[in-house]
């Protein structure tokens, strides 16, 4: 484990000294993904100027959940967008021998390969948005709402990288698999806004087949007093903690049926 | 002048796109959950107010202003910036410029490709879904034709922006982030996520003198019937001032940075 750690801290020394030689990049990829966040909020903003509330939940309940939608996905983006990459073109042009090649789990060094600092814009906006909400509203209600809401990030994370790692993980069949991740992220889109202003059918894609239901809607209900504990928290850990353990198969039975590009 | 030479740069876009079917399906799929979003948050939204208007709509306008607003997105949606900013990092503008096609033309022929295929594949089956899931529209006659006017200037001002855009790759090697902010800024300022009529009023003056507003609020306005007579009349106008403006700020931001332009020898 210390190794892995020592080893992660040089791959990440490496990624920054790449960044301090493109300052003016990082600061745009910054900028783009706070912007969008920011523009998210100011959207919700003029909606609420016009309507007391939207399907009963109120401007800074919204926000709450808005903001912590972002906080799990902005982790996720700093540690993982590698899987991207995999989906793109690591397979297609057979990028990946060069992982296979080295003493280390492939995992391991695909993840720390690539450290995505534009996820921080994403982390810092939500952190903003929920920690301008929260006191507004019944959150922290006790000192254990630290400890549910850092489960629930936590959840969180773990169902972002697991649906990523798994639409990645199949480029090593079909070589390219980046408009699988591009669908579902967009559906992830579904999980910033109440779930009650969806139909049915919907709600039950969004908890049950691809869950990003679980990544914000649920949790950040649960620690508002809206749904309870067990299923807002405790099921976001389970389902969490399921979806990580079916990715990681799709992920192995990838890594067995991968080729090498031909050339 | 000959089109035809031009209109073949048209048919390979085409082609190249539909080569790759099985990924487009995907593009479209999540083009059809981001009109359903924005739907499904619309009809929330008028729930709670009530039924009635909200800033002057019906829930019935809003349908056909935020439908007409996605067809314009994706009929406009070429991608002349990628294309000048790729040829430029690739080194592949020098053989593009030594050949006897206007250089401008070419790429206009391209992106309109895109355009047109975007429109046809990517964004009626989104308008499909979304009148199917309860989306109500009704347009007349003079309605749409005002659109299709509208919607002609609003695809010719985007494509001189968009060159322009693309021309930013010789000034910053970071075109992927600058193109983020854009795509992310003038989605909010033309209008697609929100009609500007939500906005307060000292944010629309400052819009009233960029091109955002034509790209896309006008001709989803003129769809959905929100423009009166001297209304449309005038923002037609504006539209076809900034086809003029930017037409003429591209070729001169073209004649003066292709002299900057270095390629690396190999």
């Amino acid at each position: 484990m210390a190794r892995y750690a020592r080893l992660y801290l040089r791959y990440l020394e490496q990624n920054l000294k790449s960044l301090m030689s493109y300052r003016l990049s990082f600061l745009v990829g910054l900028a783009a993904f706070m912007a969008r966040q920011f523009l998210g909020v100011a959207f919700v903003g003029l909606v609420f100027a016009a309507i007391p509330d939207l399907a009963g939940w109120s401007r800074e309940e919204v926000l709450f959940v808005y903001g912590f939608a972002q906080l799990g996905r902005g982790f996720d983006h700093m540690f993982t967008d590698n899987l991207w990459i995999l989906a793109w073109r690591m397979v297609a042009r057979g990028e990946f021998d060069r992982i296979l090649v080295r003493p280390l789990p492939p995992l391991f060094q695909l993840l720390a390969e690539r450290f995505q600092t534009d996820g921080i814009g994403e982390l810092v906006a939500g952190i903003a948005v929920t920690a301008w909400a929260a006191p507004r509203l019944a959150f922290p209600a006790g000192p254990w709402s630290w400890a549910l809401g850092a489960a629930a990030v936590l959840a969180s994370i773990l169902i972002y990288t697991a649906v990523k790692l798994a639409l990645a993980s199949l480029a090593f069949w079909i070589k390219f698999s980046q408009s699988y991740l591009f669908a579902a992220y967009k559906m992830a889109d579904f999980a910033m806004y109440p779930m009650n202003i969806y139909p049915k059918a919907l709600r039950f894609v969004l908890s049950w087949a691809l869950p990003f239901a679980f990544t914000a809607y649920y949790p950040a209900a649960a620690l508002l007093g809206r749904e309870s504990v067990a299923f807002g928290i405790g099921g976001a850990l389970a389902v969490g903690l399921a979806a990580t353990g079916l990715s990681l198969l799709v992920w192995r039975s990838g890594l067995r049926a991968y080729e090498s590009a031909g050339s | 002048m000959s089109a035809g030479r031009y209109l073949r740069f048209t048919r390979n876009t085409v082609q190249t796109l539909l080569a790759y079917r099985a990924n487009v399906l995907f593009y479209i799929f999540g083009n059809i959950v981001q009109t359903l979003v924005l739907w499904y948050l619309w009809r929330a939204i008028f729930a709670g107010a009530g039924g009635g208007r909200i800033n002057g709509f019906t829930l019935g306008e809003m349908a056909a202003y935020l439908l007409a607003a996605v067809a314009t997105q994706s009929a406009i949606s070429g991608s002349a910036d990628g294309i000048v900013a790729d040829e430029i990092m690739d080194g592949n503008i020098a053989v593009n410029l030594a050949r006897p096609l206007d250089y401008r033309t070419r790429v206009f022929f391209g992106h309109f490709g895109e355009c047109l295929y975007n429109a046809v594949v990517v964004s009626l089956p989104a308008l499909v879904i979304a009148l199917a899931a309860g989306a109500s529209v009704g347009s007349t006659g003079s309605r749409l034709a005002a659109f299709a006017v509208s919607l002609a200037l609003s695809f010719t001002l985007h494509f001189f922006y968009k060159f322009m855009l693309g021309l930013t790759a010789i000034l910053t090697t970071n075109v992927w982030g600058v193109f983020n902010v854009e795509a992310v800024v003038s989605g909010f300022l033309s209008g697609a996520l929100v009609p500007l009529a939500f906005f307060p009023d000292w944010a629309r003056g400052a819009m009233a003198l960029l091109p955002f507003a034509s790209m896309v609020s006008v001709p989803a306005l003129a769809f959905a019937g929100k423009l009166s007579g001297a209304e449309l009349a005038r923002a037609l106008a504006v539209q076809g001032f900034w086809v003029i403006a930017l037409a003429l700020f591209s070729s001169w931001a073209w004649n003066s940075l292709v002299k900057r332009v270095s390629v690396n020898g190999g």
